[in-house]
């Protein structure tokens, strides 16, 4: 039988030693590797492509979820947090199973079960399934930092620091103080996401930070543009407009 | 303070104020027509002079109540103060009286036993009239006082609930209660014996969290034992990742804290500075006591710039109103990061 390859990330010595207790009950498993950090998840994950993943959420670096968005090949994802607040995002993302800590010995054997099914019809993660569209934050705050992968490299750029983001097809452009980059992200996410009082969608392809807007100007006849203080012009809608006058009280 | 006179001010004063007057108007007439030798019209038209003033006047009355009310005094200030004002409100209102009688009649031709001869009984229900006007409005004055004062008991009582409410949901933070028990279920399988005393750790930790929960103040030993509990809980969680350093004389034990008003403050340096870290990260504590107060400094390492600070900030609010609460503005709470330091000072006062 082929073996499952499974990776554990997760901070915590203690934790991780359960896990590994846990999982030697379960002879089809393997353990590659264990992590204790986002980067090193992500890292991991792209290099040795892991059947499964054994993810706490609130790990250093990346949170698990944004491990998730980093990565090339989903693997079958079971979180293991003491967090109860993510679990719908899980399972928007088809996660095979939630365990919250503590769990017990029968729990933990029921989650292999079910990655095991998955696994043997073929199936892994889902790479379509990421969260591109829904927030990976909780529902009562706003989206505080974006990550994104730049070859091996691995960006955290604090959404304070975005200038604006353009529509780029099925991705965004996202012009930060450090540079430019690309995410696989809808304009709708970033427009629900980002704190509706420092971002304004101004038209389908952009959203601007308002710290950037230096001014808005007619350009034609009853059609208006965005002068950002990085030195762009961006086009506004008409309904970019209206909200434009209601954040600055125009 | 209170400006308003309460029967211009409500509906129901007026009405009520106006129904005393009507009152005591008919009394006057009756009296009038029953002891003098005055035709009917003559005796209405003297009520709705003398009366009638003494409604407007009155309205004045309330200005020298409200002026005692607001300076404490002695009762013979009190006395002067009300004599004075009574005569003086008196001789405007006999002299008007007498001005609009004249005006009316001419120069009357019963002078003599009409306004002379009733002076004294006209002195006498002046005296009377003022009285209990100024009476009615000292009732008025306290009440509103009395329920401003309840409102103001509400409106700390409230506060205070809520800070309670707020330490219960802090010290009993579920990730922390969660993430132990886990570490304490791993434990007892690798080593027993730790889970053992992570069991007993978590205890002590929980039981003075819960038993403190209404006492205001505690030593400053025994809050730091608590808090040496928690960071001891966190080591088995961490491991050597975690550093923790406490700098205090012992001869401070004894000083008086707020009850684990320390503990979100742990919290916080932990879930910033320690739990997002992938190297060794240190809380320093530095305790002393300088000119009476309290001052306590807390430390921790926070090198990683990129990462944003997450959190609703409930837990240093509620810091800030309590010591408000309970010191006042001789407490200090403030917070700065130094290059790679997040730092945290108190003072206490004793």
């Amino acid at each position: 039988m082929k073996k499952i390859k499974a990776l554990i990330i997760e901070d915590e010595k203690p934790a991780r030693d359960l896990l590994n207790n846990y999982i030697a009950d379960h002879e089809q498993i393997e353990v590659i590797g264990e992590v204790d950090n986002g980067f090193d998840a992500v890292k991991i994950i792209n290099e040795s492509n892991p059947d499964l993943i054994f993810l706490d959420i609130q790990i250093p670096k990346l949170t698990g979820l944004e491990v998730l968005e980093l990565v090339e090949n989903m693997p079958c994802v079971i979180f293991t947090t003491a967090y109860n607040e993510y679990a719908i995002k899980a399972f928007e993302i088809n996660a095979v199973d939630y365990l919250l800590k503590p769990y017990s010995r029968k729990r933990f054997a029921e989650s292999i079960d079910k990655a095991s099914v998955r696994l043997a019809n073929g199936e892994k993660g889902d790479n379509e399934k990421r969260l591109i569209d829904t927030p990976n934050t909780t529902e009562d705050e706003f989206l505080q930092r974006v990550v994104i992968k730049d070859r091996s490299k691995i960006n955290v750029v604090p959404t304070s620091e975005i200038k604006y983001i353009e529509a780029q097809d099925d991705y965004v452009m996202i012009y930060a103080e450090k540079g430019r980059f690309l995410k696989q992200k809808t304009m709708k996410f970033f427009e629900s996401s980002l704190d509706p009082k420092q971002f304004v969608r101004i038209h389908r392809s952009y959203i601007v930070n308002i710290n950037n807007i230096l001014s808005l100007q007619l350009y034609e006849k009853d059609s208006y543009v965005v002068k950002t203080a990085c030195g762009n012009t961006l086009k506004v809608s008409k309904t970019g407009l209206k909200k434009i006058k209601q954040q600055l009280d125009m | 303070m209170i400006t308003e006179n309460p029967i211009i001010k409500n509906k129901q004063g007026t009405i009520a104020y106006l129904a005393f007057w009507i009152v005591f108007g008919t009394l006057h007439t009756s009296l009038l027509l029953n002891y003098t030798p005055l035709s009917a019209g003559k005796a209405i038209v003297d009520s709705v002079i003398y009366n009638g003033l003494f409604a407007i006047l009155g309205l004045g009355i309330w200005f020298p109540v409200m002026h005692t009310s607001n300076h404490k005094s002695d009762l013979v200030s009190l006395l002067i103060h009300h004599i004075s004002a009574a005569l003086i409100i008196q001789f405007i209102w006999l002299s008007l009286g007498l001005g609009i009688t004249i005006l009316i009649y001419g120069e009357p031709e019963y002078y003599k036993d009409y306004i002379v001869e009733p002076m004294p009984w006209r002195l006498g229900m002046g005296t009377l009239y003022y009285f209990v006007i100024a009476m009615i409005y000292h009732m008025a004055i306290n009440n509103i006082k009395l329920r401003k004062k309840s409102v103001a008991e509400m409106k700390l009582k409230k506060l205070v609930k809520e800070t309670e409410l707020n330490m219960l949901k802090w010290q009993l933070n579920p990730h922390f209660l969660f993430n132990s028990l886990n570490s304490i279920s791993s434990l007892t399988i690798t080593h027993p014996e730790k889970a053992h005393e992570m069991i007993i750790l978590l205890s002590d930790f929980l039981r003075y969290s819960l038993a403190h929960n209404k006492d205001e103040k505690t030593s400053l030993k025994s809050e730091i034992e608590n808090i040496k509990s928690y960071l001891e809980i966190e080591q088995v969680r961490f491991g050597e990742k975690l550093i923790c350093n406490f700098e205090y004389n012992s001869d401070i034990d004894d000083l008086l804290i707020p009850n684990l008003i320390l503990q979100p403050l742990y919290e916080n340096a932990i879930k910033y500075g320690v739990q997002d870290s992938i190297e060794e990260a240190e809380i320093k504590t530095i305790i002393s006591c300088e000119e009476n107060s309290l001052i306590i400094t807390i430390s921790n390492s926070c090198n990683d710039s990129v990462y944003v600070k997450k959190g609703s900030g409930v837990g240093l609010k509620n810091i800030e109103e309590r010591l408000a609460l309970i010191y006042g503005n001789r407490a200090h709470f403030s917070r700065l990061r130094e290059g790679d330091k997040y730092i945290v000072k108190l003072k206490i006062p004793q």
